[in-house]
């Protein structure tokens, strides 16, 4: 029989960038006893350090912790969340644990686009939302119109929210108790069949990939045999336990907890976030909201020095032990030589993932053109799905084309709306629908296409609204779209690596943007190098990179030879790091400026 | 004159091996905006210290090498060796004569600045057996000079020059520079319209490189001075080629033009990889396949040598055969004569052409090299501009 859990709580901490969450989350732990204080590095969740770096959290690391409020114990779940646009679904699922959330406003700033963006999600997944005003401890603070912005834009009353200061830990307790108080218990059913929420994974060197959980209903322990409903796998628990926040082996888990089951998996990617784990015998149905997360966007990547082809796949295979997210396959280029075609959520996990590859894996790599999957359609019927532009059939075996589009949630106060809607229309959007939620904050609603938002949408529109605006998207499905192929030749040979697929009214912009950049980045060298940009053999952009005409050393002086050597050591040792494509060799940074160029 | 004054004629046939001799002077009384080179101002009591530092040097250099090598030529360069009293150079001329065996034909060649040298210090120099003088004239246009940081005049120039003339030496080279932030062609074409008039037999025409840590180098970083524009420095480079193939010189080497009988035995031999031995601070030799060379800084210099009494060395590296071959491309692309296949063969028992036919072919077709019929390959004036291009291509 369903009933209240009542000494749980589960619950997530929600905030703009920069607005406190994970200081917060430190000092929870710290005032709970769950960390010694002089164990609590800053930011203690955030474990991966380019992430930290990059001031955003990925990796869901969940805490438990124990706090005794009136004589009575309570297990309270913190389950922190990612920030970014690339990792939507899986913040809904990390919602989706949970019962409430700690929604953190700025006393300096006051509500800010993101603070509403993450609102809303929390809203959507039924959260009970508890606002807390943070930074108390600046001169600047100024609480009460904080909380005026909490109660005029977002509408929850927000007079009872605790002004703390996550930084000295001014009335965290507050906090502690409000989280008591006010976030509902977990309902749930041990008796009933095992029902328990996947919200992510990693992957432990002892135990294989390991399943974050929170247990709806049942109960879980060693040697529950389960299954997962969505992907019809079956597994034996080898072990259950909490995280605190290092994981602590436990014997059990019930309805309402939230921990994670090892049971030999081999990798995360036999794990499917927002998948439900149940049992063998008794079989409960799978529960609401899982999306089969798939790559949005595709790209090369290959080694820069040929030889690394082995360890660039010895290193993916490593990353895709803890990243099911990443896809791969082997790739030829006649300009790259030997690498991965990979699938990515967004463009940031691109970056994260390539520069886990420099960090970790000490290689130098280069990535190619990002792309969306095309649905192509061929004259004589067959259709193929192309990522690749090399894969792109030529342009007289082509009936249509189609490219995924998005459905796009803009959130962002009034006085940007022209600015929104200029940018929306030049990712060649769809205008749809416009909301006003309150006073001072409009939700736009656009389709775009994918291809247009995996690039530069977010930076753009975070530069055109000065990071007031936020957004989410869920792929809308495909539509007819007049793409074409466009082929870079470098001296007259085709480099494969800087074809693209673009619309065509963008075909001759972005032609002109790419000829022009490489003749800025590719040196110059002994002979004169054309740059062709063309469409089905056809040239809409060029431009020359005229040959090297002096390059000498005037002087030899008093037989300093060494001079000399250091700078041919120097520019062996450039050469050595070149790429050849065809005939001509650019320096990779070059290269990937050129990869990272605008999409404008 | 000739050192066989000094009692100290050496038999020209020796069959001991030939060294040549490098004395670095690292003084100046100003630098030069452009001078990447160690100099600095120096009191009197450390002239004094620096010349005793390299008496003791040059003695210890000694014991190792004089028997084994006879010297076939001396530079005296730096900074500004003529800056500082005769007795200076006397003196270290005459300590090298006496701890090493000099040839009696040596090319002794002294680099003088127009505005640091009279009437008296001249006879002393040829007293001491120098027999070639090297000048920095770099330009005779007053702007240019001034811009450069230079303190002397054309004037200056012209009568240091026929000083020079008046004790019968003949051994003169001059030093221009080209490509200076606002020299315009004309200059180029009017220092050299002097040195043509004056008969000057051996030039060194440099194209400026402007180096780390010099005040030029401030100043094109923060844009008040301008480079001129790389068309111009290519005009003023053939113009100079040009005019003084016209006028019977030599190109021996890219920067380097003499009459015939003119080309400075010294300078071939940093190009032609033969021993040379570096004295004084910052000074490079190249002795037996080993590059080294002295630290730059004056104390460590001046300690290495009074108190720890070993030689100065900071630097010094054994060349592996790729290096060497790395080197005698590099080097001998820089000279007329060009890369000596055969040479090249009988050293590092290996055919450059078999090895790098498709490369050498491109840039043979392409204009940038020739290959002569006695097998040497050398650099059209088209490639000679781009040869740090050809060589990284050659030798990678």
């Amino acid at each position: 029989m369903e009933k209240k859990l009542d000494n749980i709580r589960n619950f997530s901490i929600i905030a703009h960038i920069d607005h406190g969450k994970s200081t917060l989350a430190d000092r929870l732990m710290e005032f709970t006893e769950t960390v010694a204080k002089r164990d609590s590095k800053e930011q203690l969740l955030d474990s991966m350090d380019i992430e930290r770096e990059r001031g955003i959290t990925i990796k869901l690391t969940p805490v438990t912790m124990k706090y005794t409020k009136d004589g009575k114990e309570y297990i309270l779940n913190l389950i922190d969340t990612p920030g970014h646009v690339d990792f939507t679904y899986e913040v809904s699922r990390s919602l989706a644990a949970c019962e409430g959330a700690i929604l953190i406003v700025d006393a300096t700033q006051g509500v800010q686009a993101q603070t509403l963006a993450n609102f809303y999600l929390a809203f959507e997944n039924n959260l009970e939302v508890l606002p807390v005003i943070n930074k108390m401890d600046l001169p600047s603070a100024r609480p009460d119109d904080a909380k005026a912005d909490i109660e005029r834009i977002i509408g929850i009353p927000a007079d009872e929210a605790p002004c703390i200061s996550a930084k000295t830990g001014l009335n965290i307790k507050e906090v502690l108790d409000q989280i008591v108080e006010q976030i509902p218990a977990p309902v749930g059913d041990d008796e009933a069949p095992l029902q328990a929420l996947i919200f992510d994974s990693y992957y432990d060197n002892y135990k294989g990939a390991v399943c974050l959980v929170r247990i709806k209903n049942g109960t879980v322990k060693t040697g529950t045999k389960i299954k997962m409903l969505q992907t019809g796998r079956e597994f034996e628990v080898v072990e259950v336990g909490i995280f605190k926040p290092k994981i602590e082996r436990g014997d059990i888990l019930k309805a309402g907890d939230v921990g994670y089951i090892s049971a030999s998996i081999k990798t995360v990617s036999d794990i499917k976030v927002g998948d439900t784990i149940t049992e063998i015998e008794r079989q409960a149905e799978p529960l609401p909201g899982y999306r089969e997360v798939q790559p949005v966007v595709y790209s090369g990547i290959f080694p820069i020095d040929g030889d690394k082809y082995n360890a660039l796949k010895d290193a993916l295979e490593k990353i895709k032990l803890s990243d099911a997210s990443l896809v791969y396959t082997p790739e030829t280029s006649s300009a790259l030589g030997y690498g991965f075609r990979c699938g990515f959520l967004g463009l940031l996990h691109l970056e994260i993932i390539t520069e886990r590859l420099e960090r970790h894996f000490g290689l130098d790599v280069i990535t190619t053109m990002p792309s969306v999957t095309y649905n192509v359609y061929k004259r004589n019927g067959e259709k193929l799905e192309i990522s690749n532009p090399s894969n792109m059939p030529a342009g007289d075996e082509i009936d249509y084309i189609e490219e995924p589009f998005i459905k796009a949630n803009i959130y962002s106060p009034p006085e940007y709306v022209g600015a929104i809607m200029d940018l929306g229309i030049a990712k060649r959007g769809i205008y749809k629908d416009m909301q006003y939620l309150a006073d001072n904050r409009v939700k736009l609603d656009f389709e775009l296409p994918l291809a247009e938002v995996v690039f530069d949408f977010f930076d753009k529109l975070k530069s055109t609204t000065h990071g007031y605006a936020s957004f989410d998207y869920e792929i809308s499905g495909y539509q007819k779209s007049d793409m074409v192929k466009v082929d870079m030749l470098l001296n007259s040979e085709p480099c494969d690596a800087l074809s693209m697929i673009v619309h065509r009214s963008r075909a001759y912009e972005r032609s002109r943007a790419i000829t022009e950049k490489l003749k800025e980045v590719v040196p110059r060298q002994l002979f004169e190098i054309p740059i062709q940009a063309t469409i089905g053999g056809k040239i809409i952009a060029r431009e020359t990179v005229k040959a090297l005409r002096k390059d000498v050393i005037a002087k030899c002086y008093g037989g300093d030879v060494s001079r000399k050597r250091k700078l041919l050591e120097k520019q062996k040792e450039g050469k050595k790091k070149m790429k050849r494509l065809g005939s001509v060799e650019l320096p990779s940074e070059a290269f990937l400026s050129i990869l990272k160029m605008d999409n404008e | 004159m000739s050192i066989s004054e000094f009692g100290l004629s050496i038999d020209e046939n020796s069959t001991k091996r030939s060294l040549s001799i490098y004395v670095h002077i690292p003084f100046c009384s100003s630098k030069c905006k452009y001078c990447s080179f160690v100099s600095m101002k120096a009191t009197e009591d450390d002239k004094k210290r620096y010349f005793e530092d390299l008496v003791t040097e040059i003695k210890m250099h000694a014991t190792k090498y004089r028997s084994i090598y006879t010297v076939s030529s001396i530079y005296i360069g730096g900074g500004t060796p003529s800056s500082l009293d005769y007795y200076y150079i006397r003196d270290l001329l005459s300590c090298i004569y006496k701890n090493f065996a000099v040839k009696n034909s040596a090319e002794i060649t002294i680099e003088i600045n127009p505005n640091s040298v009279d009437k008296n210090k001249i006879r002393e120099y040829i007293l001491s057996g120098v027999n070639r003088f090297s000048i920095g004239l770099q330009s005779i246009s007053q702007k240019v000079l001034k811009e450069m940081g230079r303190t002397h005049t054309a004037d200056d120039y012209q009568k240091a020059i026929a000083t020079i003339r008046d004790f019968g030496v003949r051994n003169i080279s001059t030093d221009i520079i080209i490509g200076y932030p606002g020299q315009k062609l004309q200059d180029v074409k009017d220092t050299l319209a002097l040195l043509l008039k004056l008969e000057i037999p051996h030039i060194s025409a440099y194209m400026l490189s402007v180096e780390n840590g010099t005040p030029l180098k401030k100043l094109v970083d923060n844009g008040s001075v301008g480079l001129p524009s790389e068309n111009l420095v290519i005009s003023m480079y053939n113009y100079i080629f040009n005019t003084l193939t016209e006028n019977g010189y030599n190109r021996y080497e890219f920067s380097n033009f003499a009459k015939p009988t003119f080309e400075s035995f010294h300078n071939k031999i940093y190009w032609k990889r033969k021993d040379y031995l570096g004295v004084g601070l910052a000074a490079h030799s190249y002795i037996d396949g080993t590059r080294f060379a002295n630290t730059e800084n004056i104390a460590e210099y001046a300690d290495l040598i009074e108190n720890k009494q070993t030689e100065p060395v900071s630097i010094s590296k054994n060349l592996t055969d790729e290096e060497r071959k790395e080197e005698a491309v590099m080097l001998s692309l820089r000279t007329a004569e060009g890369l000596d296949l055969n040479a090249y063969k009988d050293e590092f028992d290996e055919n450059f052409l078999a090895k790098h036919k498709a490369k050498v072919t491109k840039l043979i077709k392409e204009g940038f090299l020739i290959l002569t019929k006695d097998n040497h390959l050398i650099c059209t004036n088209k490639g000679f501009l781009v040869l740090n291009a050809i060589v990284l291509e050659l030798v990678s």
